[in-house]
């Protein structure tokens, strides 16, 4: 095993030097120490001195590579990300074809990203965000989205 | 102080049809997902918070405690059946689980499994009653600089302790710290780095954060490695343990039972490091350690005893101090504040039926899940072989659903959807989820504080200086991050060593 500056490390270090910056200039905006009780920048600003120390030293100090479990290749990746893609997509049509319609493309179409067959996929791709529906609304009376494009429909 | 008759009404409470349902389903719930390799009880009760929002504040904790306690206990079943825990705290029990399986006494191990899972449960829970109040009492004295200081505290001890580097654990905290400030200042009430976004003007959506970290980014992390299928699970025959078996591993048990118990209360540490660290004790102790490793019925009752015995340790802070023990208490406590309930000792001393309320739904639980888990030890074989394939994109929707829920906001899907890849990513690289989330949690608490303490102090610091307790928290702080930087600085130069070595 050995210890080296990772690639994963030099974009957290970033990260950090970001963070610092933008709360430093957002602390310049904020009401001054007289108008309330404590100095209300001495946390934020402190604390971006800290970020900016920690960030250098995500930079310089090496550490031990990340305890990564097999099966992270490209591929697996790739597919990740697919289902990152779907989710977007998911979260994008929520309201407007509503839970159920973008539940059964959205699990039928993660499912067969998993690899699932179409005769185990489909029977959970429609029962569940069905399921779901029937639980939140009819039984605990939370409401979900129905879809703007069917009330247009049938209004 | 702790008050039988509360408690005693807090058990027909339990008992009432209002509740009782909820502790079942909560029950087999756990179990199940603690059952499912990849599925973690954390993951269980982030996802099912938005299941909780129409019940009434009791019915949703007694069911959110019971998948905490049943979810700790399922992870050692796909141990023992399949070689691949459930949680990872289950980790230990599959040491000597699996080759009991192999063996033929797959039914024994889940029995002996179980009952241990409900003794250290049990004892934890019966603690917890206990001792809370007393802590909660003298809480009641801690004042800005204390609690200051235990903030500062839970969040070293966290990042300290979690994963192989201290400084991506620091890093967490600090993304932690930075996400808690967005919204509102704690004192002042103005308004701080939303950045123009109104829908940012309370900060963001903490259960969403919590679904997003521990439920979706765990779905995400699961579509990587989805190529293999689990086992066939054995048999199982014989679940029920004998009783002389059982009363002959009363020493592992009170090992288990302590040690669980103080683990639990250690914040940032709890179920997977107290399985472990008991398995290990009760090894050196045993006439034949040689066993172990081999089918060792001690060892399953070690590490299920130790797992479920820091259960109540985990809550012993979070429910007296306002301090989560770890990132399950952690989600817990969220669950706590959507119903209205803000744990530390102010919550004992205007709520006591409500505090012994949770202590009977506590207790309630451990024993739920055991004869849930006995009477159905035979189903829990197909649930290990449940096809991930299909079960993660049904979680994926679930987390949408639920952040979704939580105030019919579409803007929470898409923090649970960033926090979702946030945490893959992470995890990716090796950095830990589990301090950002507390340092969420403790970000608010560790501010304000600082600020009063300041203005206790007149603008200086040194007012630390003459609160012994703070002092003392703070030096207890600093000693375990210097243990921790020592250690891992001994292990850089073990491996340097070793690297010259092979060279």
């Amino acid at each position: 095993m050995k210890l080296q500056v990772r690639s994963g490390d030099a974009v957290a270090g970033t990260l950090l030097w970001v963070m610092a910056a933008v709360i430093v200039q957002q602390s310049t905006t904020w009401p001054s120490s007289g108008d309330v009780a404590g100095d209300p920048t001495v946390f934020p600003r402190a604390l971006a001195a800290i970020m900016f120390a920690s960030g250098l030293a995500l930079f310089v100090l090496p550490r031990p590579p990340p305890a990564r479990e097999e099966g992270t290749g490209e591929l697996r990746t790739l597919r990740t990300l697919l289902l990152i893609g779907l989710t977007m997509l998911m979260a994008l049509s929520l309201e407007t074809v509503g839970l159920v319609t973008a539940g059964i493309v959205y699990v039928l179409a993660a499912q067969r990203l998993a690899g699932a067959p179409w005769r185990k996929a489909l029977p959970f791709a429609i029962g569940a965000p069905i399921a779901i529906w029937l639980v939140f609304v009819t039984v605990l009376h939370v409401p979900l989205p129905r879809g703007e494009i069917w009330q247009w429909l049938f209004s | 102080m702790f008050d039988p008759q509360l408690l005693f009404a807090g058990f027909a409470t339990i008992a009432s049809l209002k509740v009782f349902p909820f502790l079942v389903l909560g029950t087999v719930m756990g179990i199940v997902v603690g059952a499912i390799p990849g599925l973690t009880a954390t993951m269980a009760i982030a996802l099912l918070i938005p299941f909780t929002f129409a019940m009434d504040p009791i019915s949703g904790i007694v069911m959110l405690l019971a998948i905490y306690a049943g979810g700790i206990y399922g992870g050692g079943v796909a141990s023992i059946l399949i070689r691949t825990p459930g949680t990872p705290a289950a980790a230990a029990t599959l040491l000597d689980g699996y080759p009991m399986a192999q063996k033929g006494e797959a039914g024994r191990a889940i029995g002996i499994a179980t009952i241990s899972s409900g003794i250290g449960g049990l004892f934890s829970a019966c603690a917890l009653t206990l001792f809370a109040p007393l802590l909660a009492t003298v809480a009641l004295s801690f004042s800005a600089p204390e609690y200051f200081s235990l903030a500062v505290f839970g969040l070293v001890v966290t990042m300290s302790l979690s994963g192989n580097s201290l400084l991506r654990g620091f890093f967490s905290v600090l993304c932690g710290l930075t996400i808690g400030m967005i919204g509102i200042d704690p004192i002042g009430g103005f308004q701080r780095m939303n950045f123009g976004f109104s829908e940012l003007s309370g900060g963001f959506n903490f259960v969403a954060v919590m679904i997003g970290l521990f439920s979706l980014s765990e779905a995400f992390r699961q579509m990587e490695q989805m190529d293999t299928m689990p086992p066939v699970p054995p048999a199982i025959r014989n679940v029920l343990p004998r009783f002389k078996e059982i009363a002959g591993m009363w020493t592992v048990y009170v090992r288990a039972c302590v040690y669980g118990l103080i683990i639990g209360i250690a914040p940032g540490v709890g179920a997977e490091t107290s399985s472990f660290l008991t398995y290990a004790e009760v090894k050196r102790a045993s006439k034949d350690p040689s066993q172990f490793g081999k089918g060792a019925p001690e060892g399953v009752a070690a590490a299920q005893a130790a797992e479920n015995g820091s259960t109540g340790g985990d809550l012993l802070p979070m429910l007296t101090l306002g301090v989560p023990g770890d990132a399950a208490t952690a989600v817990l406590m969220g669950a706590l504040t959507i119903h209205n309930l803000q744990p530390g000792p102010m919550l004992f001393q205007e709520r006591p039926d409500l505090v012994h309320q949770i202590f009977a739904g506590m207790i309630s639980a451990n024993l739920m899940f055991m004869i849930v888990g006995l009477l159905g030890a035979r189903l829990l074989a197909k649930v290990v072989q449940i096809d991930r394939r299909i079960l993660v994109p049904l979680v994926c929707l679930l987390s949408l659903i639920g952040a979704y829920a939580i105030d019919n906001n579409p803007m929470d899907v898409w923090v649970t959807l960033f926090f979702g890849v946030a945490g893959w990513l992470m995890y990716r690289n090796g950095f830990p989820v589990s301090p950002l989330v507390l340092a969420v949690i403790l970000g608010g608490m560790m501010e304000s504080n600082l600020r009063r303490t300041l203005v206790m102090g007149l603008g200086s610091p040194a007012i630390m200086l003459h609160r012994p307790i703070a002092l003392l928290i703070l030096v207890l702080a600093a000693l375990s991050l210097y243990a921790v930087i020592r250690r891992n600085s001994n292990e850089a130069r073990k491996r340097k060593a070793e690297e010259a070595v092979t060279e």
